[in-house]
């Protein structure tokens, strides 16, 4: 066993007195891929955040690297691009340089080191021919890519990631597993909120389901059991064993007040050998494309 | 070679008219620093969308030019150090305001510094007091000598010398808060900082552009310059390209049409702006791009 890179221990974070996340307990070893889940608003961007130290801890204890949250750069912290105010006048190499500030040190200008990293992490999600390209020019895949070579050109030992798949093409999507498996075998943690639960259970070692509390953690096998997931999703929410894999269900008229939005993902855990994930839910009928029901939650707006 | 035309003789005289008066060359110097400030801090007040900040810092000197009246008599040195000052409580509450702001931070900031420009406005209104308001609302260049110009350039000098220092930092603080933070800079230092900065740049312009015209004159220029840049350092090139361009118009309208030297300055900047407007829409729709963002 390796020390852990990440431990949490009966983690609470509240905004205001209502109670965003609570009893997360875990360990994060290096090079693991963690994917984060559970329904909108169930506190993966806090958990994200809590680690980086963006956000208050009000119960518990994270430790970094040996160090309280925020006390560590080797944390690097992958944002949801909607929070980003993409008309500013950079270039994607600008953006990319700046997860350099803190090796270059005050009152000095970056050096060929941090060329050459910039350049490394541009290389390894296939935007090199976009270094000097305005980020207001950028699709949404291409920005996403750029926001992942900033994580890189930090060269940090854990990577979190609040939700980089939203809204992106297959090429971008596959683009980015594979940057992540890449940093996983060189031994980088790498921890990202997700909606995909077919994706989570493909390609990540360990699973982390949480809804305003932490409901599993562990294989995603184990994580993502019918029990666990009608736990975090809801009584909307039904399990189906059908012939070709395992349908969930979910039904809007069940849920608060029936919007898309509010739709748990859909998944199919493999049925027979090689066949292709079938998804579908009581939101199909009503015009949802089963695209718009996995990949569509988070992309409006913040 | 051939005789210089009549009219090229003219345009010459009148070109160099302003230069021969010895008069008017502290105010060229003058200008040349406030563009340089103004067209330095500018940019990155469009970019954080601060032109409200720095129309409250402009109106919240007031108090303080009052104060130095009251302290020092009304020479321009005084009331230059009582602005100082004024500038600097004035950048350090805005920052401690916006972080606890109950009320909404716009509405915060619009109740403090209404309140210390009323209360500059009651100090200078006394009897007996010889301010003239109008100098410090809309300015004074043509008052300004060669003791002002030194002061201009000392605090100018500093505000740009800290602008090159950290504008590494400066600018991942404005880009992104969320990644200064992550990389462990100090966030909130950073963005007091930059108030403070331009709270001593509004002090440095205060007297040639005045109060009430001081955000056109920030903000106009970098909005011009990023309208057709595409990085940041070229954004502030231009933008104090934009400014020092629209002094120098400024100063031959001053000197020939005896407009307010203020008035004089800004308005080409609106016109640079408006030149700039329309030629990026033109060449957008050139290029079937729609502009929306």
């Amino acid at each position: 066993m390796s020390t852990p890179i990440l431990t949490v221990e009966d983690l609470t974070v509240r905004y205001g007195t209502r109670v965003a996340l609570s009893g997360v307990t875990l360990t994060v070893d290096p090079g693991r891929r963690v994917a984060v889940v559970g329904p909108n608003g169930s506190g993966k961007s806090t958990f994200l955040k809590a680690i980086v130290g963006l956000v208050e801890i009000n119960g518990g204890r994270i430790t970094v690297h040996d160090h309280a949250p925020g006390q560590d750069r080797c944390v690097a912290y992958v944002p949801q691009r909607a929070g980003l105010d993409w008309r500013f006048p950079v270039t994607v190499e600008d953006v990319v340089l700046m997860a350099r500030a803190h090796r270059v040190g005050w009152l000095r200008r970056p050096g060929t080191a941090d060329h050459a990293a910039v350049d490394a992490a541009l290389s390894a999600v296939g935007i090199t021919d976009l270094a000097h390209r305005r980020i207001r020019d950028l699709s949404g895949g291409q920005q996403q890519r750029m926001l992942i070579a900033r994580a890189l050109a930090q060269e940090a030992r854990l990577v979190l990631m609040d939700e980089p798949l939203n809204n992106l093409d297959q090429g971008s999507a596959e683009t980015i597993v594979d940057v992540m498996d890449n940093l996983a075998a060189n031994g980088v943690a790498v921890l990202v909120a997700l909606h995909d639960l077919a994706l989570a259970e493909a390609r990540f070692d360990t699973v982390l389901l949480v809804s305003g509390r932490m409901i599993a953690y562990g294989p995603p096998s184990e994580a993502l059991s019918e029990r666990n997931l009608i736990t975090a999703y809801g009584a909307g929410l039904q399990v189906v064993d059908g012939t070709d894999g395992r349908r969930v269900v979910s039904d809007p008229g069940c849920c608060d007040d029936g919007h898309a939005a509010h739709l748990p993902p859909v998944v199919v855990h493999g049925g027979a050998a090689g066949l292709p994930s079938v998804g579908w839910t009581a939101g199909d009928a009503a015009g949802l494309s089963g695209e718009s029901v996995t990949r569509g939650h988070g992309g409006r707006r913040a | 070679m051939a005789a210089v035309p009549e009219w090229a003789g003219a345009l010459g005289d009148w070109l160099a008219g302003p230069w021969q008066a010895a008069f008017m060359l502290p105010k060229f110097a003058a200008v040349a620093i406030l563009a340089a400030v103004c067209g330095v801090v500018g940019p990155f007040l469009m970019l954080r969308r601060m032109a409200f900040f720095g129309d409250a810092l402009a109106h919240a000197i007031l108090p303080g030019v009052a104060i130095g009246y009251y302290a020092g008599g009304p020479s321009a040195g005084a009331m230059f150090g009582g602005a100082l000052g004024a500038a600097l409580v004035a950048a350090l509450g805005i920052s401690a305001i916006r972080r606890r702001a109950d009320v909404g931070e716009d509405s915060a900031i619009g109740i403090v510094f209404a309140a210390m420009f009323a209360l500059g406005i009651a100090l200078i209104s006394r009897r007996g007091v010889r301010i003239d308001l109008s100098h410090i609302l809309i300015g004074q260049l043509l008052a300004v000598g060669w003791a002002d110009v030194l002061r201009m350039a000392v605090v100018g000098g500093g505000v740009l010398a800290v602008m090159a220092l950290l504008y590494k930092e400066l600018v991942i603080a404005s880009f992104d808060s969320v990644l200064a933070t992550t990389l462990r800079l100090p966030t909130a230092k950073l963005d007091a900082l930059l108030l403070v900065l331009l709270a001593l740049t509004i002090v440095v312009g205060l007297q040639a552009v005045g109060v009430v015209l001081m955000v056109a004159f920030l903000i106009t220029p970098a909005a011009t310059a990023y309208l057709v840049t595409d990085r940041l350092p070229s954004m502030i090139l231009v933008s104090v390209g934009v400014a020092a361009l629209s002094g120098l118009i400024g100063l031959y309208l001053t000197y020939y049409a005896s407009i307010a030297a203020s008035a004089a300055i800004v308005l080409p900047c609106t016109l640079c702006f408006g030149a700039a407007f329309v030629w990026t829409g033109v060449t957008r729709r050139g290029r079937g791009d729609s502009g929306v963002m």
